[in-house]
């Protein structure tokens, strides 16, 4: 379970964002809806700990999230919490499968090459393994950070506008892999976006 | 994946870059190992081939000369002296062991030195072949000479008057006869035709021949391990004297007396040896001081190459700090990244300088310079290259990785 209780950020020299309270249930399913500027990305960054927020509380499951160390905030980070942004952000000097290796490596967890095999399969890549990075379409890299973010069983996925940049057919299939993985795993599924199309899969949201 | 593993996949995604930085460092420190390794083994050589040899007495001249040409055999004599001025320095008590040498001759650019078995023994040399010399016109070879003239046990050859290859034969004379071949001994003995001063002698007498030979049966004596008719005290000359001294005071003393007193000169192969080092030092400095100016070079260019490539990499740090990665494990990232180029080059640098060394020592420095100059030597101050190459990585990739260090990934993150 996931919620957000009085959280605010600022800033250095401007006005701080204030953020309303709102948890998401084991399982469970939220968009995060506003407009740019309202502190979409600035709140995935707080939840997910890349951000040290001045006030208030996050928690994840059992875990005070704001209140760990920077670096003990990154390791569970790399175990717990699955990230997709709006560009894939692979890195290109690895190939496909090194990439989604080094997320385990950081992440702290055992070279699985079988979950990863399997993984690639469910989103249609499963001959892209030894693919460099620049072989791969844009959708297709998308697909891939999606894989990244799943691979070590997150319990919370976060997502900030991953469909943006996609045609339908990819945004479609990122959409449906990102919920299946969630509902299977248990796992919160958060997503920050204006793009209708995602709207038009999650009903539960939340306003900034 | 590992951490090494990930810093070679950034080092492979630029073989260019990592080919250039590594062939810059390896040519700095190439530079430093291939004098480090040709000044040790010709200082080794050197300081074997002096070995015992507390003093050289000669006639007046260069005392650099005089140790180069009785020491290492590489100069000319700076003259003659007479025997008898030789014998009666030898019976200086200062003086434990003298022992006589007489140059001049050669054999296709090989030197025919005459003395007597004291100067083998004087380098503890051993015979592998044969048995020293005890007749006239009896001669042991050095190996690497035996080797480099075909010359075996029973061959002759005809000595030439003078010391380089194209010399005037005694072609009217009896030829040598090789009797001995020595044990390769790491010494200037690998390179000489030995043979006894007496030898020496009879090539250059027979005019007087003669003459010498009425007198012989009378009235012969032995001084210096040289027998000889009493008569020929006067005229026969030799060129230069080995002394070892009896006692520290020989060090004091006898250089002054000598130098003062007669009209021989004394030189020291320990003190002029420091001297040649000395000149030769000013340039080997040049030359270090280059390659040490190459490797701050590679220094600048390794990082110049890691801090732009962070510029395109920011994206990747950050990612790797959202998939877990602590702000220490990328530091040591991009520090690896540096060490692992500076560790190619410094193994580089070690495999070029030894084969350049072999190669020197084989074709530049051939066997007759008396260099003896193999790649195959490591020396523990190889080590140093090795440190060098670490601190050569530390210091070129200590900035990128603090910058590494302190990327502000949530804003790299919300800029992309």
């Amino acid at each position: 379970m996931l919620s957000v209780k009085n959280l605010s950020y600022r800033y250095e020299a401007s006005n701080p964002i204030s953020f309303s309270d709102f948890s998401v249930e084991e399982g469970g399913k939220l968009l995060i809806l506003g407009d740019s500027g309202k502190g979409k990305t600035t709140l995935l960054h707080l939840i997910s700990g890349l951000l040290k927020s001045q006030n208030g509380e996050i928690q994840l499951d059992d875990t005070l999230i704001n209140d760990l160390k920077e670096t003990d905030r990154d390791h569970f980070r790399g175990k717990h919490i699955g990230l997709v942004f709006q560009k894939p952000h692979l890195l290109s000097a690895l190939n496909v499968l090194d990439n989604l290796l080094l997320c385990q490596f950081l992440g702290g967890l055992k070279k699985d090459m079988n979950k990863i095999k399997s993984l690639l399969e469910e989103v249609g890549l499963g001959d892209k393994a030894h693919a460099s990075i620049s072989q791969l379409s844009q959708g297709q890299a998308q697909r891939v950070s999606v894989v990244r973010a799943l691979l070590n069983d997150p319990r919370l996925i976060l997502a900030d506008e991953p469909t943006s940049s996609l045609d339908d057919d990819n945004a479609k299939s990122v959409l449906e892999i990102l919920q299946k993985k969630a509902q299977e795993n248990n796992s919160v599924l958060v997503i920050a976006t204006h793009d209708h199309r995602v709207k038009e899969s999650i009903s539960n949201y939340h306003t900034l | 994946m590992n951490l090494i593993l990930l810093s070679w996949n950034y080092i492979r995604s630029k073989p260019l870059n990592t080919l250039l930085n590594v062939m810059l460092l390896s040519l700095g420190l190439a530079i430093i190992l291939v004098i480090m390794l040709i000044s040790y083994q010709l200082q080794d050589r050197i300081t074997r081939n002096a070995k015992g040899v507390n003093l050289v007495v000669g006639a007046k001249g260069s005392p650099l000369q005089l140790i180069l040409c009785n020491v290492y055999h590489i100069d000319f004599p700076t003259g003659n002296i007479p025997l008898k001025s030789a014998i009666g320095l030898s019976k200086n008590s200062l003086i434990k062991k003298s022992i006589p040498l007489a140059l001049g001759d050669s054999y296709k650019g090989v030197r025919l030195v005459g003395s007597t078995p004291d100067y083998l023994n004087l380098y503890e040399a051993k015979v592998s072949d044969g048995k020293i010399w005890d007749k006239k016109l009896e001669a042991v070879l050095g190996f690497q000479a035996a080797q480099q003239l075909q010359l075996k046990i029973g061959d002759e050859f005809q000595s030439e008057h003078g010391m380089s290859a194209g010399g005037m034969e005694h072609d009217d004379e009896q030829p040598f006869k090789v009797v001995g071949i020595l044990e390769p001994s790491g010494t200037v003995l690998d390179n000489l035709i030995l043979t006894s001063i007496e030898s020496i002698w009879e090539m250059h007498s027979h005019e007087e021949e003669d003459h010498d030979h009425h007198h012989e049966s009378d009235s012969m004596v032995t001084e210096l391990g040289i027998t000889f008719p009493l008569e020929h005290l006067e005229e026969k000359e030799i060129t230069a004297m080995i002394i070892q001294y009896a006692g520290p005071m020989g060090a004091v003393q006898l250089p002054r007396l000598i130098n003062k007193n007669t009209n021989m000169q004394a030189a020291s192969p320990a003190f002029e040896t420091a001297r040649l080092f000395t000149l030769i030092g000013v340039g080997v400095e040049v030359v270090n001081g280059f390659a040490y100016l190459i490797m701050l070079i590679a220094t600048l260019s390794i990082f110049i190459a890691l801090y732009n490539s962070l510029k395109e990499r920011k994206y990747d740090l950050a990612i790797m700090r959202s998939m877990g990665a602590s702000r220490k494990l990328l530091f040591v990232h991009i520090t690896l990244e540096g060490l692992i180029i500076t560790f190619f080059g410094g193994l580089a640098g070690i495999l070029v300088s030894h084969s350049a060394v072999e190669i020197i020592g084989k074709f530049v420095l051939s066997s007759g310079s008396q260099a003896g100059v193999t790649g195959f030597v490591f020396l523990n101050d190889e080590l140093i290259v090795i440190a060098i190459s670490f601190v050569v990585g530390i210091i070129a990739s200590i900035i990128p990785a603090i910058n590494a260090y302190k990327t502000d990934i949530s804003k790299v993150l919300a800029e992309g």
